[in-house]
């Protein structure tokens, strides 16, 4: 992950435009008119159009090459029909590293036990299949 | 570290081409389930996207036999694709760099699958009427097995799938019958280590409230038209008082056509008080059907209510399993009104044919018969067949169905996967409005897929971003602190919420004042102001005891109280009841609410089984300070009336209910602190003097009163 935490964009304020852009789904045609008529008022701007936000978009992520789409197409005899699928370790790889969820993650099985020793059954990593997986 | 994977058939229009799609869904059981299930934090993946192909309408009957033949094989082919990877790591594991700055050796392991059972039926190439955990007949599904099934061991069917001649095709199909297995070799089998009867979940939407409850109002409709309680019933359904998390039915229930899961839901936790009311007072016939109806539909709501615990322990499972088999036990009562549709269909046969016969008989002696006689005969035939009718219903009904045979595995599953809920197929709902619909929404339809999955992945990258930021802020905030040399929680500590009063009433500054506009007797507020003050300790926070003096004190009324209740198994997470009193005035153009409440009581009578409390209903808030005392404390105190447990609140037999009494004689009303004030109660009324307190509520009174 690199340093600075609003890269490829240049500034905090810019990544909290874009980031707005995105979550409140401002339309293509309206961010090319938000900065054909200069509503924001800055100039300093790393990307100036809904195509270079896209692009700035699409490497936004530092782990993208672990969630790349292969193109696979099966066919039953009749018609041929193509599909798309992720590789599912690399799927695996992408969440568990994630910053974002390190505080809630959990690496063991564990035994849990109430004030009275009773056994407790709650979080899957506290019940038995993932004891009698482990090795 | 285990993966989850769901996978849904959604439509994705519904007008303009009819589009689908099949998207699978995975995710980590390494992430803790208040995470994983919540969709804004976004930890579900898309994994695949299947079109599904149009149907060829019009296609000879032969073409969709073939079809049949080769779907399955096309299914495994893609899924084998899918999962390949997974063959090699979860036998020898793989390095992985994880969130904590480590790396970890990982065995990831596919460990559930989260489907509906047609889906399910599919995938493991099972019968849709059997179970992909044992090997359960079909005649046996509604039992109450006391000796589990054999779980479905799939290798030997792949080896027999795999491995036979063609001249044993037959033999081989015959046996795949026995298990209710349609085809050997599924697309889980050739994974390693993993066993495809753990991949089923149960999953609380679609099995208990979209499945069970929906067949169980079936039967309780039935009932009720048998002994004439419709009218009680929807009655009782209409006087549902409101409650936190549950929105009031507006119609009465007959009208209602359509059913939603959110309704059925709403409805599962005050179904058994509705019917206990609707079934009061029963005449001496009526009295032991009564009983098993009820307990019967008590036991499954409460069955239903303990599943949804977070965390258990070998005690709240064998509480599960005891409701189960009380179910079990008195589901007979509803067996005539549990007919499947075959048996619908047999009986018109079987009616039909018998009025040819009789035609026929009647017709070669009509000549001989008076019109009388033609009228009696008439009525004997329609009484017969009536007869016969009821005869064939009876013996041909059965609880055997798919939904009621998971029931069973319940228990076992927490014990070897955990908690029930974090297995909803309710989180796959939500991953598909983000992630396929609002793409497809967006797209210009013109190979959507493509466009889906890239708008997919800006949104997600960026929402990902997002809490790499909040998570990384939060760990810095620590490392600040530290460096201060303080000696801080690394977690902010979450301060309890306080009670809130709201709603400030006009024209109330004094005890007088407040007294007229709630229509109430000074001498017995004041009465009752002594009461509670004298309890207090003497200091000089006390008011006084004097009535000249506390009249002219100043006085606030307030309408709404807000009490933070926490979440049932969880400390740092609150729910707001906000219990209102807003008399003289209506409420949101309605009538004027005094809502139930729990009030603690301190050393006093300890109320049979609910314990220390006892249920009121609120009739004033008020502030009232002390400006005489020298510290002049605000008091903030709660006007309630009591309602008396009936028994001395235990609970009432068949239905394991507690009714309360509900007599106005202006005795019963009690001055509390608003601390003691619990939260909210939800309390039906039955009949003029009674009222049934519905402890199944939600899982904190469930818990509680139990």
């Amino acid at each position: 992950m690199t340093d600075d935490p609003c890269s490829p964009f240049s500034s905090e304020n810019d990544f909290n435009l874009a980031s707005w852009f995105v979550r409140s789904k401002v339309a293509k045609s309206q961010i090319y008119a938000y900065f054909a008529e200069d509503l924001g008022c800055t100039d300093s701007t790393s990307f100036l159009s809904a195509y270079s936000l896209r692009q700035h978009l699409d490497i936004l992520d530092p782990f993208r090459e672990y969630l790349v789409w292969a193109e696979a197409t099966i066919d039953d005899g009749r018609h041929a029909t193509t599909f798309y699928y992720r590789n599912i370790i690399d799927c695996v790889r992408f969440l568990i590293r994630q910053v974002a969820y390190s505080s809630d993650m959990v690496y063991a099985p564990i035994r849990e036990y109430d004030l009275s020793e009773e056994r407790l059954y709650s979080e899957m990593h506290t019940a038995d299949w993932w004891l009698d997986m482990q090795v | 570290m285990s993966i989850l994977g769901l996978s849904d058939q959604t439509h994705l229009t519904n007008f303009s081409g009819d589009k689908q799609a099949w998207p699978v869904y995975m995710t980590i059981g390494n992430i803790l389930s208040r995470t994983r299930s919540s969709p804004a934090k976004m930890p579900i993946l898309l994994l695949v996207l299947f079109p599904v192909p149009p149907k060829f309408p019009g296609e000879s009957a032969r073409a969709n036999e073939a079809q049949r033949q080769t779907n399955p094989d096309v299914l495994r082919a893609a899924f084998d694709l899918v999962l390949a990877p997974l063959q090699q790591v979860a036998r020898d594991g793989t390095v992985m760099d994880c969130a904590d700055g480590k790396t970890h050796l990982c065995f990831p392991i596919l460990s559930a699958w989260i489907v509906d059972h047609a889906e399910h039926a599919a995938l493991q190439g099972i019968g849709s009427k059997s179970c992909p955990k044992c090997e359960v007949p079909f005649e046996k599904l509604g039992r109450d097995p006391r000796r589990m099934n054999e779980t479905h061991d799939y290798m030997p069917y792949r080896e027999k799938a795999l491995r036979h001649e063609p001249a044993e095709a037959a033999g081989i199909a015959e046996y795949f019958q026995r298990f209710g297995v349609k085809i050997g070799n599924n697309v889980f089998t050739e994974l390693d280590r993993v066993s495809p009867a753990d991949l089923h979940k149960p999953d609380p939407l679609h099995n208990i409230y979209l499945g069970l409850f929906k067949d169980m109002m079936k039967w309780v409709e039935g009932f009720l038209k048998k002994h004439k309680r419709q009218q009680e019933f929807d009655d009782a359904w209409k006087a549902i008082p409101p409650y936190p998390g549950f929105s009031v039915p507006k119609k009465a229930y007959r009208d209602i056509t359509q059913w939603q899961g959110k309704e059925m839901r709403n409805l599962g936790p005050c179904i058994s008080t509705v019917l206990a009311s609707a079934l009061r007072n029963p005449d001496s016939s009526q009295y032991q059907d009564f009983k098993s109806a009820l307990k019967c539909v008590s036991a499954l709501v409460d069955f239903t209510l303990m599943a949804q615990y977070h965390s258990h322990t070998p005690d709240t499972l064998s509480y599960m399993e005891s409701y189960l088999q009380t179910f079990h036990r008195t589901k007979v009562i509803f067996l005539e009104f549990r007919t499947p549709k075959a048996t619908h269909a047999q009986a018109n046969l079987q009616d039909r044919e018998l009025r040819e016969l009789m035609a026929y008989q009647s017709a070669k002696e009509v000549r001989h018969k008076t019109i009388a006689n033609r009228c009696r005969l008439a009525d004997q035939e329609r009484v017969e067949i009536s007869d016969r009718r009821a005869d064939l219903i009876r013996h041909e009904n059965y609880f055997n169905f798919i939904k009621k045979h998971y029931l069973t595995h319940f228990a076992s599953h927490v014990r070897r996967f955990g908690s029930i809920l974090m297995y909803s197929t309710k989180i796959r709902g939500l991953a598909h409005k983000d992630q396929i619909k609002d793409g497809n929404c967006w797209s210009n339809k013109n190979k959507a897929a493509r466009q889906i999955l890239s708008h997919d992945g800006r949104q997600h990258a960026l929402g990902i971003r997002l809490h790499t930021i909040e998570a990384l802020s939060k760990v810095e905030g620590v490392i600040v602190v530290e460096d201060s040399g303080m000696e801080m929680a690394t977690v902010p500590s979450h301060s309890t919420p306080r009670r809130v009063l709201k709603g400030r009433m006009k024209n109330t500054s004094m005890l007088t004042q407040l007294c007229t506009a709630l229509n109430i007797h000074y001498s017995n507020m004041i009465e009752e102001n002594l009461r509670f003050i004298r309890q207090t300790a003497v200091d000089d926070w006390r008011l006084p005891v004097d009535p000249a003096e506390l009249r002219l004190l100043p006085v606030e009324g307030f309408a709404q109280l807000e009490i933070p209740v926490p979440d049932f198994q969880e400390t740092d997470r609150f729910q707001i009841h906000r219990a209102r009193c807003t008399e003289p005035k209506a409420f949101s153009n309605g009538g004027s609410r005094n809502d139930s409440v729990w009030v603690q009581t301190g050393g006093e009578a300890n109320y049979g089984d609910i314990r220390r409390r006892v249920v009121a209903r609120l009739l004033a808030l008020f502030k009232i300070r002390n400006i005489l005392g020298e510290a002049a404390a605000v008091h903030r105190l709660a006007l309630v009336r009591i309602l008396d447990p009936i028994n001395g609140g235990r609970f009432h037999i068949p239905s394991r209910h507690i009714p309360v009494g509900n007599q106005i004689n202006g005795r019963d009303m009690r001055i509390v602190n608003i601390g003691a004030v619990i939260g909210q109660a939800q309390v039906i009324p039955s009949s003029e003097k009674q009222c049934i307190v519905n402890h199944r509520i939600d899982l904190r009174t469930f818990n509680e009163i139990y």
